[in-house]
């Protein structure tokens, strides 16, 4: 897998995950409110027969509140009165508890009692209770009543839906992964290969320019020798070393070649201090104020010879396009690494997120410019898994390189 | 001066006999690498000028066996230059297609010259004869030698060009222990320090 398709793939699972995380949170947010809700509507039918279900009639069918009818679910169940497992306990005024009705099996009277001591101690009004239990706390005629009741059965579904959900959520990923990577690698073969097939024509383009172009200059030079130099034989020798330089750009910028690279632990600022100060008489004879300001002692683990490339890189283009002042910057900002490269063109409107283009020329890109250079910094720094920004305003225009 | 060329382009191999051909230096030109073997060890010649593609025999075993004969060799290099590409040169002096007439000469003449050249320098306590193209016990290229001499005499260095072969040599002296390395000193230039300074 290439870099673009490993983020394909991590980044469509993510969001598949992201998607059934939340769409699976949800619905186990709303299950566990609902539980929660149901209980507590127990709870107030306790408190409201007084901390009790009491059937007074066997041999009638209880008389049930106009909501609590035959056929209906949940807390609304006439069955809710014979299913649940609950007690309730005055506390009374004076906190001497007394149990009202156990029908419970799990707690004893002494255990319910010291329960709804200390729930009532909590000050809440509802909760949940040593896991599984819901309680409420309620008053009636000057006393405090509350009312335990046991939700495990309930919530045992509801903790079966979440692992499910969970479990669900894990295999979802790992499948979404796998068919990602089948369809990322049929996505990214096509782009892939038109990446190769583009390198490939450049080098080869690249090799075959250069024996024509010697030969060119070669007969050149032996025509001047035979027939004395002429307007056109100067106008060959000028295209041709205009080509030269296209040609030998072509050759070490067109293609980035990550495997080639060595990778060690190197002083970036003294690199970058020889390359600014190698080119300083560059700068001073094209009349363009050059302004370094490189931190001492930034250490990086990479290619020491890709980083001079990139600084040449970026000389060049500030001794191509300056117009009175040109400056670099090295700093340490927390982790990253920040190199600023500025100077004082004015780009095209709108057009600095296409300096980094390979084959991309402004409108005023200098001659024989072939839109290189910052591609290639743009390679070598995503190489060094940096980023790269361009940006131009008030009349300056600046390169940033974060490491 | 008798020079050899070989090319597989017969037009750049013509180009290169022609540039070099005067009253004082003839040049015979070859086209596969069978042909240099065989030229080499029926003729004497003083230097030999070839390209990276050669048919028949690789450019590197040919020019191998023909630097074991003495005989320098001056590559005409089709990919680019690097550092690695001169850490073991099977060549004296290289230059980068597409070239300029006059580097073609220049390179020739720098070649030769040193080849029949007496003169020895030391590098700290490494003596180094320019005719045996060696620092140590590493081959070194024309243009090393070039910057390893005047280093040597205690200048200071500024070209751009350098850089390649800055490496080259600092790796060399580290691959032979060599106590001494080659520095950019700022508002200087490339000077060759002793380690232990």
């Amino acid at each position: 897998m290439n870099k673009a398709e490993k983020r394909f793939v991590r980044s469509a699972a993510l969001a598949v995950f992201l998607l059934l995380a939340v769409l699976l949170g949800v619905i186990n947010g709303i299950l566990f409110t609902m539980a929660a809700r149901d209980a507590d509507a127990v709870t107030e039918m306790i408190s409201r027969g007084k901390g009790t279900f009491v059937r007074e009639n066997k041999k009638k069918a209880q008389e049930m509140p106009p909501d609590m009818q035959f056929g209906q679910m949940g807390p609304n169940s006439p069955e809710v009165r014979s299913s649940v497992r609950y007690f309730t306990v005055n506390v009374g005024p004076g906190e001497i508890a007394q149990v009202v009705a156990l029908n419970v099996n799990a707690i004893d009277e002494t255990t319910a009692e010291n329960w709804a001591i200390a729930l009532y101690a909590s000050k809440a009004k509802t909760g949940w209770t040593h896991g599984t239990y819901r309680y409420r706390v309620w008053k009636q005629d000057g006393s405090t009543y509350v009312t335990v009741i046991d939700q495990g059965r309930e919530l045992l579904t509801a903790y079966r839906i979440l692992l499910f959900s969970v479990c669900g959520t894990v295999i979802g990923v790992i499948v979404a992964y796998l068919v990602l990577r089948l369809v990322g690698r049929r996505i990214f073969a096509p782009i892939e290969e038109a990446d190769r097939k583009q390198k490939t024509f450049i080098s080869g383009a690249e090799q075959e320019f250069k024996v024509p172009l010697t030969v060119i200059s070669a007969e050149t030079e032996l025509l001047e020798r035979a027939h004395g130099p002429s307007d056109q034989t100067a106008s060959i020798a000028r295209q041709v070393r205009r080509m030269n330089g296209i040609v030998r750009r072509l050759g070490s910028l067109a293609i980035f070649d990550e495997s080639a690279m060595t990778r060690e632990r190197f002083s970036l600022s003294e690199v970058l201090e020889e390359e600014f100060d190698r080119a300083r008489p560059r700068f001073e004879e094209k009349g363009i104020a050059l302004e370094t300001n490189v931190a001492p002692g930034i250490l990086l683990t990479g290619s020491a010879e890709t980083l001079r490339q990139i600084a040449g890189e970026l000389i060049e283009n500030a001794l191509k396009y300056s117009r009175t002042k040109a400056a670099f910057s090295l700093s340490r900002e927390e982790e990253r690494i920040r190199l600023t490269a500025s100077n004082d063109t004015e780009l095209p409107a709108g057009s600095a997120d296409q300096v980094f283009d390979r084959f991309t020329t402004l409108s005023n890109a200098a001659p024989g410019s072939a839109g290189l250079g910052l591609a290639y910094v743009k390679d070598a720094v995503k190489a060094h898994n940096g980023r790269v920004s361009a940006r131009s305003e008030g009349g300056e225009f600046v390169v940033g390189i974060d490491l | 001066m008798r020079i050899l060329a070989a090319a597989e382009d017969r037009d750049l191999a013509r180009c290169v006999r022609e540039l070099l051909s005067d009253a004082e230096t003839a040049v015979d030109t070859v086209f596969d690498g069978a042909q240099v073997l065989s030229a080499v060890a029926a003729e004497r010649y003083d230097l030999l000028i070839l390209t990276q593609s050669l048919p028949r025999v690789p450019w590197e075993t040919v020019a191998v066996r023909v630097r074991a004969t003495g005989m320098p060799v001056v590559l005409l290099l089709q990919e680019t230059l690097t550092a690695r590409r001169l850490t073991e040169p099977a060549f004296n002096d290289c230059l980068a297609l597409p070239f300029l007439p006059s580097e073609l000469i220049a390179s020739v003449r720098s070649v030769t010259e040193k080849s029949r050249s007496d003169s020895v320098f030391a590098v700290g306590a490494v003596p180094v004869a320019v005719s045996s193209f060696r620092l140590g016990g590493a081959p070194v290229t024309a243009a090393e030698l070039d910057l390893l001499a005047a280093l040597a005499a205690g200048e200071a260095v500024t070209d751009d060009a350098a850089r390649p072969y800055v490496q080259a040599l600092n790796a060399k002296f580290a691959a032979q222990h060599l106590p001494c390395r080659i520095r950019y000193i700022i508002k200087e230039g490339y000077r060759l320090e002793n380690d232990h300074e």
